[in-house]
């Protein structure tokens, strides 16, 4: 083995010496010393790296740089699914049907004829509740109150119910009073019983049937007729006709008694059993008395006919003789006389409810009333 | 002269920078390259990548992350069907939705959850009326419920929320509202949905592999009438990483 070095001045290639000797050639200098480059040698202070610098720089750079960008690919794999969007809405309960209600005594039943579904479907098995509210209206000729259509309104609860009915006593309600009227809205209620808290039912929110009523036992309207022929006279055939809120019971409806007019106190008491008693106002449980302005021309005394509706709630009376008294002062069409009623000194129990506990009448100066005057209702007609 | 030496200088300070965070760099790539062995000689080299394919499958329906491009370049699919879409939910209703996620592609990885955007509550425009205010995604319960497979028995811990009681409970449940500190509420908090950019992880998936899901959404029973006619609407993202 030998190192070959190309001889500065001899005529044979080293290579061919070498195979010429058998010898392994281990490097065959390229520039043998004599010819070798010389190194590229900056000619001023301020000349920039030579090639062989920047080359290496820039090597270094981009493994260095791409080093990063390596990692970074291989971090990104994933994959992922999304859905167009989900909705979980919820269903709103219609109202119900057919509200009824029905007074006796002290209490009230309440029905529904029909429940209402979850937005049109058929109600399965729901529940009912009830709400009411004091209307600020008072009527005063014993026309039905109007009532709010809406439910954010009826703010106390009244009854509740697993079925279409049920019933409650009202004596007890805060604001009762006998001859107040009342709004009730019947609503469709889910689940069916009411849970315990803290779960709730869901009630139905619009266009639930709404309902006023009338509370206590009253007179609830008179209603005049002139049949006699000659307006604002007593005349026979003349009527005078008595609705009741609830039905009289039968064993306390006066079924006779003559009208007797007045003109010295301005009164038509109802139900005497002689109009010369000294004191009819004592034994008259119903007493018509005219309005301001209003004035009776002069005493009559009427035979009259009583007779009661099938339900027990309306009297009607006809004026039998003919005495013509004149009403002075009353427009025709207008409210002339307002209803007094009095208890009757016999029997004591006139005019009871029908249902038990049978409950008295109305009479504004004994009785708690709303607003002092919904036991004493206006007439409405004229003679 | 002074100049070019400080130049000089700074170069080679720069340029030995380099070579030494070069070769630390390729250090610390040693376990990613240290198989290849240069002593022996390879017929040919490959160097191939796995994938990660995620099929959500709801209702009999599997939804790929590739879309109906069968191609894994655009990963991510985002029309997938919804998983519930319910108007007509009464007080005290729930609905159970089983959800099997397999990984189909040839990698392991890691699975989550979460909403794209935050839940958004507003009128139900398909029933009768529309009178409520309530906030649907506030009062809608939900729980996910990792089952064994073929979803014959639930696994003794509730994926999300979690809770120390075995299993999911709607004692304390989930709602629908955007988590306000992702992914996990603070302690005490009623929990919410997880938004995506901060997703509820569900832990590892072998290539292959399926899990099952049970995602049950409930109104409850205590919410108010204000509630009747509202909707809630969002989006759920199920990733593979």
């Amino acid at each position: 083995m030998m190192t070959l070095e190309r001889p500065a001045d001899g005529p044979g290639k080293p290579e061919e010496e070498a195979a010429a000797r058998n010898l392994p050639i281990l490097f065959v200098d390229p520039d043998p010393p004599g010819r070798r480059r010389k190194r590229y040698q900056p000619k001023h202070a301020l000349e920039q790296p030579v090639r062989a610098d920047r080359t290496t720089l820039w090597v270094f750079l981009i493994l260095f740089l791409t080093g990063g960008f390596v990692a970074g690919t291989t971090a990104a794999f994933s994959a992922s699914t999304t859905d167009s969007g989900n909705t979980f809405g919820s269903a709103t309960l219609s109202n119900p049907a057919g509200q009824t209600i029905a007074l006796a005594s002290n209490t009230l039943s309440l029905g529904i004829t029909a429940f209402g579904g979850f937005d049109g479907a058929p109600a399965v098995t729901y529940g009912a509740r009830w709400r009411y509210m004091w209307p600020t209206g008072v009527s005063t000729t014993g026309s039905s109150i109007g009532c709010s259509p809406t439910t954010s309104s009826y703010t106390n609860d009244l009854a509740d119910s697993a079925t279409s009915s049920t019933s409650i006593t009202y004596t007890g309600l805060s604001g009762f009073a006998d001859g107040r009227w009342m709004c009730v809205m019947a609503h469709t209620a889910y689940p069916a019983t009411k849970p315990a808290a803290p779960a709730v039912q869901w009630y139905s929110q619009k266009d639930n049937p709404n309902q006023a009523v009338q509370l206590g036992h009253v007179v609830q309207s008179v209603n005049l007729l002139d049949v006699g022929g000659t307006a604002n006279r007593l005349q026979q055939n003349d009527k005078i006709v008595i609705t009741f809120n609830q039905p009289v019971d039968s064993g306390s409806r006066p079924t006779s008694g003559m009208v007797c007019a007045r003109s010295a106190n301005e009164r038509i008491y109802v139900g005497l059993a002689s109009c010369s008693s000294n004191d009819p106002a004592s034994v008259s449980a119903i007493s018509l008395y005219p309005t301001s302005g209003v004035t009776l021309s002069t005493n009559g005394s009427y035979n009259t006919t009583w007779a009661w509706s099938v339900d027990g709630k309306t009297l009607t009376i006809t004026l039998n003789t003919n005495t013509n008294v004149n009403v002075n002062g009353c427009a025709v069409g207008t409210s002339c006389f307002r209803v007094r009623m009095s208890k009757t000194a016999n029997p004591s129990t006139a005019l009871e409810s029908a249902t038990v506990p049978k409950r008295n009448l109305c009479i504004a100066t004994d009785d708690e009333n709303f607003d002092n005057g919904s036991c004493e209702p206006f007439a409405t007609g004229s003679f | 002269v002074e100049q070019r030496s400080a130049g000089g200088s700074v170069l080679r300070k720069l340029l030995y920078t380099m070579i030494v965070v070069s070769g630390l760099a390729s250090m610390v790539g040693a376990g990613t390259y240290a198989s290849f062995n240069a002593a022996t000689q390879n017929a040919s080299s490959t160097f191939s990548t796995g994938s990660l394919v995620l099929d959500r499958n709801v209702a009999a329906t599997t939804c790929w992350s590739f879309g109906v491009a069968a191609s894994t370049d655009d990963n991510a699919n985002s029309s997938c069907a919804a998983v519930v879409d319910l108007d007509r939910v009464k007080i005290g209703d729930s609905n159970t939705v089983d959800i099997i996620l397999k990984n189909g592609g040839s990698l392991p990885g890691t699975l989550s959850f979460g909403a794209v955007a935050a839940c958004t509550s507003s009128a139900n425009p398909g029933v009768n009326w529309t009178l409520g205010t309530g906030d649907m995604c506030t009062n809608t319960a939900f729980v996910l419920q990792e089952w064994s497979a073929g979803f014959s028995s639930a696994m003794s811990t509730c994926a999300y929320p979690a809770s120390g009681v075995s299993g999911c409970s709607f004692t304390t449940p989930a709602t629908l509202t955007a988590n306000a500190t992702p992914p996990s509420p603070a302690v005490g908090a009623t929990p919410g949905l997880p938004l995506a950019s901060s997703p509820q992880t569900l832990g590892a998936i072998a290539a292959g592999a399926s899990r099952y899901f049970r995602m049950t959404f409930v109104l409850p029973t205590g919410v108010s009438n204000e509630l009747q006619g509202r909707r809630a609407q969002f989006q759920l993202t199920w990733s593979l990483v």
